[in-house]
Order: C-alpha cells, then structure tokens, then sequence
C-alpha cells in the first residue's frame, strides 16, 4: 500500500517539527495522547471554575473569576486555551490518521468514536462559551436558536427567549451547565471505545510532553490574560467580537445561510467524515489479506500474542492431538500489519504469501540479483520510511518489506551471510510507526533479545536500525554514509583479526645458526 | 540551542492559539438598526357542540358513545406591517401544535437603514363572518445602528407597544 500525498505533506512537517523536538518529543507524534491530557486539565480546571459560577449571575460571577489575578484568571484562561489545543490536537490526530491510512478495517470503530468524541467537544464547548453570557455567548446562543428552530422539535421556538420580550430565564443557564458537565462524562465512554481495539493504549504523552504543554499554556494565560468581553444584551446587535475560531469557526458561513442548508451541510459533511474508513478502504481484491497461523509449526509460545498491537491474536487449546496451545488470529480485529511475522521464531504465522518463510526466497532472490560485496550497505526498508528515497536519489541497495516490524531477523542474518557489509533496517519513528508497535519490536529483536531475536552469531556492529520518516531521506543519507565509513574500520580490524600472527612471526622468525 | 529552538516554537504555537481564541469576527449585519416583533399570544377557538343522533350512537362503539359531538372553528391570524411609505406585508401567523390549539408565536426581525421610521402596525383576527383588529401600533420610531428596536403585545395582551435596548437580566453580584 502506497503512501498518500496528503501523508507525503505530514511526513515534511514532522521532519521540520522532529529536528526542533526530535521524534521523542514531537507533539504531532502525540496529538492524541495531548487531546486526553487536555480533557483532563479542562476537567481540572472545570471543577474549580464551577465553585464560583452562579446561575443567576453567569456574566457577573465570570467577571468575579476574571478579578481572581492570582488564580481564576489564569485558570480560566487555561481552561479554554486547554480546549482550544484539545480540539486542535483531535484535528491534527484525525488528520494523521487518515494520512496513514489507519481508518478502515478493525480501526473504523476507532475512527467512527474518534468522530463523535470531536462533536461532543465541540457541543461542549459551545455550551461553555454560552454560559459566559457576553456578547460571543449571546451570538452562539443566538445562532445555535435560529438552527435549532428550524427543527420540528420544540413546542415554543427557542429564539424567543432573546428576543429580548422577557428576561432570560435562570433555566436557560442551568441547562447549559447540565449539558455541558453532561457531555463530559460520556467522554470517558468514548475514549474507552476508541482505544478499545488496542493492545497497550497510549493515553498520555510521556511526562515532558505532558507538563510542557500545560507549562506553555499556563504561561500564555498569565502572560496574556483573557478579558472579559461586554455582556450580552438582547436588544443589541453583537459587533466586533472577540470569538474563539476552534470553536465558533462555523458562524460566518452558517450566518449567511438559511438553516436547512446548513443542516443539510452539516449531516452531508458528518456522514462524509465518518464514512471515511468505507470511501478510503482498499478495493475487496486490493484487501490485505489477515494473518494465518501454520498450526503445524506453531510451539505456542505467545510472543505474537504478546507483540501484536490490536489485540487480535489468542491462544486455544491445539485439536490435532498435540498438548498445549496455538495461536489463531481474530480475523475480524487483524489490520494485516505483519508485527506477528518477526514475533515468531518458527516463522508459523503472518499474512498469506507475505510470512517469514515467503520473505527468505526474496532475500535469495535479491542477493542474487544485487550481489553485495563486503564493502555495501544494503537498506531494508518499507515504502513509508526515508528508505525508498534513500535508493532512488542514491543507488542504495533496497530489500522492500511491507514494515519493519514485519521482517523476521532471519532475513538480517541471511543478507549478511549473503556477503552484505552490512544491514540498515529504515523504519517509521517509533511514535508514529503506521504499525504502532512495529519498529519498536523490531528495535528489541534486533538488540534485545526479544523473540524472534537476531542470533548471537550475527555481528550486530553490522546490523543498523534507523528511524527516519519519508521526509528525512537526507538524515538517512547521512546515516548510511556513516554506517558505511564505520563499516569500512570494521572491515579493516577484521582484516587485521584474520592475520595468523603465529604463523606470521613464524616466517619472520631469523634462522636459528646451525 | 535545541532547547532554545524548542521554547520558541511552543511559544509560538501557545501565542497562536491564544490569538485565535480571540479573534475579532464583525458579524453580518452589526451596523444596521433592527425592529423586532415578537410576543407569545394565546389563542381560543369557537366551540360549537350538539347533541348525537341515536343512529350515530348505534354506529360508536360501547365507550366512545358521548352525548355531544364538538367541533372547533379556529380563527385565523395575521400581523399587518407598514413602514414609511412601502406597502403593506402581511404575515399570516401560525398556531402552534399538531392541532392548532397551541400558542401563536410571533418573532419577526425587519432590519432597517438607521434613522427615523414611521411604523404602522396592525395585529387581525380573522373569521369567515369578520375581521377584527386585535390590537395596533401607529407610531415614529428612531432607530439606532447596532440596537433593537422591539415590538410587543403589553401584559394584558391589548396593545402593542416598543421597547428599546434593556438588560436581559440585571447583573448583580
């Protein structure tokens, strides 16, 4: 499967952003991780805001918040900056997702939650803007009646009530905070459901990341503190607004426009977003196909159960008359990314026509047809990573694999004893890998130990793993040329260690006299 | 260096995001003056009953054999608006309910060149036999840009009067 173009443009990006943060700290790489970190400071955050909210003066008891220098004001700014960066941080992540491809399949679920879980927050955000009651609440509010009129569902249209006939009831606040404390709670739910299809879910970024982007945010609420805009009148037209784009971006088109078309906007652009993982699905003959297991060769020893990263592997009682368990694939959760190929060290499971046996004829194949000496580098790499540029711009040798984590360390082992100087694996940077979890296996295959691990009698001083991104090729090239000039000393020191000194001090030896 | 580079562009990327956290946006229409209608107004209609004939008795089933069959007339509403010298819109107003037995609720938005306007307005009940003037405004009116000038039916729901920029609610602390 080819990258996209769209991936191509991200990749760019995260090389730019990887040579500031590098790829450890790169926030791209954890935009969803930073969208449940923020969740849970807007919830922190919310928590406090609510002790001094009052129903019946919302705009004054915000304004009481605002006077608080040394801590409403800066929580309140952070309350919102933090929902700003959750909602962006969703976007960036959705984004990403769909750059990879990882929507279709067993991932829709994720997809589709994913969905949903962005419209809640902006509901509740907008729910949250509206309890403020200034005048961007009041043109929320107001916008929100208008839409909602359109609808065959309230008896008494809702934009009466700022009409400005009466006073606005207390009611109207208090639905507000119900729903926008409501629609919360079901965030858990949906989290729950969206990583419910992953082996070990990464919920947090790792803690830098995670107190650096509070500590940024918190600073930029101290350093400029949100004001309080006028306050809403009904009986005025809202002008020259301070509103907040992340979440009030959609006013100035659906302001124009009369509101069945932006209902019917609105559903024809839900549905699209979320039939997404359907319209972007591989053709049925174009599918991957899932992993299978050889029931024959299986030992049952639960690496690939261990290693897969989608939970799609479980182990049953063997029925051919053997004792103990076999592995066997749940179809129906199996993306086809190949992490349980290296996982196995009797090659017995992967993808048909793709499995660890099936990788050693093309190794054959390829050494065949290249015939490394002992001076070459030769790439393995997939088509997501710096490899396939690496051999385009300059000549390197490249054995494709489907992912780095789905190359048997067999393959490694055979490409040097095929006469390869050396071997540099090129995978995804281990946060972002398209496979999750597959360069980082594959790292502890390599150097680790972990099964199927590269054997001791494998030079690792040979073997190189290198994480750069289609966008870093020129990071790559400087890798391979480094791996080259090490692998030139080394080949000097072996020269060196194959010089029988016995029998060379022998020859030298003077003759004794006689 | 790195560490550096670093805090600058979180910099950044914070400060941008507090910027369009409070972006200025003019909303369509913010300079023009606006007259508003709006009022709830409860509606009867005319109950006429009689009694069932003992042939239609005999056609009900056991428990839906009541003594009287009732129909209601509803009359039909309109909200006439003349400003300056335009000519006369009448906007038919709609019951509310599946059954028509439900409020009329007004809310009528006109936006305007701001300046004075002189407004005449007129709120009708229709039968078949007649037509009655429930309630009218005949009035001069300056509006002002970016305020609304509103209409509506007084507390005893007989007259309709106008009403200017006022606090939804008042802000205590």
């Amino acid at each position: 499967m080819k990258p996209r173009l769209s991936y191509r443009a991200l990749a760019r990006v995260d090389a730019y952003v990887n040579r500031v943060y590098t790829s450890r700290y790169n926030p791209l790489y954890h935009s969803g991780a930073i969208t449940i970190a923020m969740l849970l400071v807007l919830v922190v955050t919310g928590v406090y805001l609510l002790f001094f909210y009052r129903l019946g003066a919302p705009y004054a008891s915000v304004a009481d918040i605002n006077e608080q220098v040394w801590t409403g004001r800066w929580i309140r700014g952070l309350h919102r900056f933090a929902s700003d960066a959750a909602l962006m941080a969703a976007g960036v992540h959705a984004f990403r997702m769909y750059a990879q491809r990882r929507t279709w399949g067993p991932r829709a679920l994720a997809w589709v939650s994913g969905v949903v879980l962005v419209g809640v927050i902006l509901l509740s955000g907008w729910t949250g803007y509206v309890l403020v009651w200034d005048a961007h609440a009041q043109l929320l509010a107001n916008e929100g009646a208008r839409l909602l009129d359109a609808l065959p569902i309230f008896s008494e249209p809702i934009s009466r009530s700022f009409s400005g006939e009466r006073e606005l009831p207390s009611s109207f606040f208090f639905i507000n905070l119900f729903v926008h404390i409501a629609l919360p709670l079901s965030i858990g739910l949906l989290i729950w459901s969206h990583v419910a299809r992953l082996a070990r879910p990464v919920l947090l970024p790792n803690r830098s990341l995670l107190w650096g982007s509070i500590a940024t945010l918190t600073a930029v609420a101290l350093s400029w503190p949100l004001l309080m805009a006028p306050a809403a009148d009904v009986l005025r037209v809202p002008a020259d607004v301070a509103t907040d784009w992340f979440f009030s971006f959609w006013l100035p088109i659906t302001q124009r426009l009369v509101p069945w078309a932006v209902w019917a906007g609105v559903t024809i652009l839900v549905v699209l977003i979320a039939a997404i993982p359907w319209l972007t699905r591989p053709r049925l003959a174009a599918l991957p196909a899932p992993a299978v297991v050889n029931e024959r060769t299986c030992t049952g020893c639960e690496q690939c159960v261990h290693d897969c990263p989608y939970d799609a592997i479980e182990m049953v009682a063997r029925t051919d008359g053997r004792e103990g368990f076999v592995a066997r694939v749940r179809t129906e959760l199996c993306t086809s990314c190949g992490v349980c190929i290296g996982s196995c060290p009797p090659m017995a499971i992967g993808p048909d026509g793709v499995t660890a046996r099936d990788q050693l004829p093309e190794v054959r194949a390829f050494l065949a047809a290249q015939s490394p000496t002992e001076r070459d580098v030769v790439i393995v790499g997939c088509a997501w990573s710096a490899a396939a540029a690496e051999a385009d711009k300059h000549g390197a040798r490249l054995l494709s694999v489907p992912c780095v984590g789905a190359m048997h360390t067999s393959t490694v082992e055979h490409l040097l004893r095929g006469g390869a100087g050396g071997v540099l694996v090129v995978g995804c940077p281990e946060h972002d890998g398209r496979t999750r979890e597959g360069v980082t296996w594959t790292d502890e295959r390599l150097y680790h130990g972990r099964k199927a691990d590269l054997k001791s009698r494998v030079d690792t001083r040979r073997v190189r793993l290198v994480q750069a991104n289609i966008g870093e090729s020129a990071r790559l090239h400087d890798a391979v040329l480094a791996f080259a000039s090490e692998l030139e000393a080394l080949g000097q020191l072996d020269d060196e260690a194959r010089i029988d000194l016995v029998a060379l001090c022998r020859e030298r030896q003077p003759e004794e006299p006689q | 260096m790195r560490r550096f580079a670093i805090g600058l562009c979180s910099a950044a990327l914070v400060f941008t995001i507090a910027a369009l956290s409070r972006a200025p946006y003019t909303p369509p229409g913010s300079s023009d003056a606006r007259l508003r209608f709006s009022w709830r107004m409860n509606v009867k209609g005319e109950e006429t009953c009689r009694p069932r004939t003992q042939t239609e008795l005999d056609r009900l089933p056991v428990h839906m054999r009541t003594p009287e069959v009732c129909t209601v007339d509803h009359a039909s509403y309109s909200l006439v608006l003349r400003i300056d010298d335009l000519a006369p819109d009448t906007i038919h107003l709609i019951r509310g309910g599946v059954k028509g037995d439900r409020p009329i609720f007004v809310l009528e938005d006109r936006n305007l060149a701001p300046g004075h306007h002189h407004v005449h307005v007129k709120l009708v009940r229709s039968t078949a036999a007649r037509e009655t003037i429930l309630a009218y405004l005949n009035t001069r009116l300056e509006l002002i840009p970016g305020r609304i000038q509103l209409i509506t039916l007084d507390h005893d729901g007989d007259r309709l009067v106008s009403r200017r920029a006022r606090a939804s609610r008042p802000q205590s602390r």
